[in-house]
């Protein structure tokens, strides 16, 4: 027999929100929200959907091991395309992702110029600025980039997850 | 050894610097100079320059080859900025001197000129002392800015050992040496040395022994706050730039393994977001919508509607057709007096006109077909069927150019 079930404050909007792919970041009210029920959805997510809640100091987001999904993908090799640009022009691309403005333009310059050109090919979402500019409103849906004007646009913090998976590599076949 | 005229010196330096500063460019980069190089650098210049560089001492021959006299290279690396980073024990060998020369001052008995020559001694080690950990700091932050831009051009495996060995062996070390809290750190010997001639210069009873504790006390205050500096920059700039370099470096190379893979397509290796599907849930309106859809695929029946009204036949149904009025009147130019023209027709084709249907008929003045002319003021035209009597303009109706 289940008992009556009860939830925190706004927990249709953070299951919508979580569901839907968004990247809830440090300085959302409802960061500092599923933070104070962090045991709570852990449980819920996992229980209900098989989603692993991910809650790190920076941001918070769903992640599951069951998809086929390819914009994960498509995000990391956008973020190491633009990184590899601005280590080109000798900037510390950590401090640019976060506070440098960029429009939709510099992205699609970084994407045009870049070295690694194969890359390119294996997305769709790359092939022309049409569908880059639809995968750019992609990530501002999901919050991974915020729109602060009419095409501007900067990084959320929802970049450290990606940096994260890329370090992994990075320790796993250097030797440091 | 005989005596060497120091303004002939000075003038040498002056006339040939480029010269020296090559020399000098050489030495520092490569900790000496070979034959070939310093008889390829003379070959534009007098014998006597080579020779005279070797009087002065500023080059010193070490079995083939050459050196710079140490006095010279430290003067140059001065004025230049060229300091290299140096290994912490360099630094760290000022602890000991400077511990043993506060020692011997404090267990120095009342001999005036030994105590003025230690304090000499001891304030010349304290000078050399922040000078070398001044110009360390320098060279330090030069490096990890040449290592920033990469200038080497070497690769990013490179760029995180070379952080590694600045961080490590120099960056670390020299912070622990002239730590504040550490009680065994040059730092420390200093604030004691300050409090030491602190409380001394009210004690002595001669006055340039108190003099000189003034100066070392001051001396020592001054060197505190140098190193207070020197730590800050170490610790907060300098650290976190070498971090941020090995860190960066660190993500690149990451970033360069991913992206030169070659199986994409079927890559499993990446972080993977949930899928957004919206369709999940059953719709509540199923019943209504499921059964409109059946609707439209139904036959339909034609439905007809019976209206109990009257019905109008064509005449008292009456709708200005101009297209009709306009064939009949080009049939009947010309037309004199277009007004009662219009009466006649209509009189004959809808006997129950209105004076609304009256004015309607106006507007075939209007069409491009047709050419007005105004031929009398007015004529009097009576509509009995209406009551009405009107006062018309008599118009003349042909056929226009462009009809």
């Amino acid at each position: 027999m289940v008992s009556t079930f009860t939830f925190p404050d706004k927990h249709k909007k953070i299951v919508t929100e979580l569901k839907s792919g968004k990247f809830i970041v440090v300085g959302d009210p409802l960061y500092q929200k599923i933070k104070e029920n962090e045991s709570y959805y852990t449980d819920f997510f996992f229980e209900s959907y098989g989603y692993i809640l991910e809650s790190t100091v920076d941001y918070i987001c769903l992640v599951t091991e069951n998809t086929d999904e390819k914009l994960s993908r498509d995000i990391t090799f956008f973020l190491c395309i633009i990184c590899f640009a601005l280590d080109s022009e000798e900037k510390s691309f950590l401090n640019e992702l976060d506070h440098s403005v960029f429009s939709i333009d510099d992205f699609w310059a970084f994407i045009e110029n870049t070295t690694f050109k194969e890359i390119l090919n294996v997305s769709r979402r790359f092939k022309d600025f049409y569908n880059f500019e639809k995968f750019i409103k992609s990530l501002v849906r999901r919050n991974f980039l915020k729109e602060i004007d009419k095409e501007k646009f900067v990084f959320t913090k929802a970049y450290k997850k990606f940096f994260e998976f890329v370090l992994e590599k990075a320790k796993n076949d250097t030797e440091l | 050894m005989y005596y060497l005229d120091p303004s002939k010196i000075l003038a040498f330096l002056f006339n040939h610097h480029e010269l020296i500063k090559s020399l000098f460019e050489i030495y520092h980069n490569g900790s000496i100079i070979s034959e070939h190089q310093f008889e390829s650098l003379l070959s534009d210049y007098h014998s006597d320059i080579g020779h005279n560089l070797k009087k002065y001492k500023i080059i010193i021959r070490e079995d083939d080859d050459y050196k710079m006299g140490q006095n010279y290279y430290d003067f140059l690396k001065s004025i230049y900025r060229a300091f290299k980073p140096l290994h912490p024990e360099h630094i760290a060998k000022f602890y000991s001197s400077i511990h043993e020369l506060f020692l011997k001052l404090r267990l120095t008995e009342k001999d005036k000129n030994l105590i003025l020559s230690v304090i000499e001694s001891l304030s010349s080690e304290i000078t050399d002392f922040i000078s070398e950990v001044e110009n360390n700091t320098f060279a330090l932050l030069g490096k990890s800015q040449e290592l920033k831009a990469n200038i080497d051009r070497i690769d990013y495996i490179e760029k995180i050992k070379q952080a590694n060995i600045w961080i490590n062996v120099y960056v670390v070390p020299i912070l622990n040496i002239i730590d504040r809290d550490n009680t065994d750190s040059i730092y420390s010997e200093l604030l004691k040395i300050s409090r030491f001639s602190n409380d001394q210069r009210f004690i002595e009873e001669y006055e340039e022994i108190t003099f000189s504790y003034e100066k070392l006390n001051h001396l020592a205050k001054t060197v505190i706050n140098t190193l207070d500096e020197q730590n800050k920059v170490l610790a907060d700039a300098l650290l976190p730039l070498l971090e941020n370099i090995k860190t960066e470096s660190l993500l690149l190379t990451g970033m360069y393994k991913y992206l030169s893979r070659r199986d994409f397509v079927n890559l499993k290796d990446h972080p993977s977001l949930p899928f957004v599907d919206f369709f999940h849930v059953y719709s509540n309106c199923w019943r209504e919508d499921t059964a409109l859809l059946f609707d439209q695929c139904l036959e339909i029946k034609p439905i007809y509607i019976k209206d109990n009204q009257i019905i109008y036949t064509n005449k008292s149904f009456w709708v200005f057709n101009k297209k009709k009025y306009a064939d009949k009147l080009t049939k009947e130019l010309p037309i004199y007096g277009f007004y009662r023209w219009c009466l006649n027709v209509l009189q004959e084709d809808n006997p129950d006109f209105t004076m609304e249907h009256f004015f309607q008929m106006n507007s075939l003045i209007f069409e491009k077909e047709f050419k007005v002319e105004y031929l009398a003021k007015n004529e009097a035209l009576v509509i009995e069927k209406l009551k009405r009597k009107l006062r018309v303009p008599v118009l003349k109706i042909t056929r226009s150019k462009n009809g």
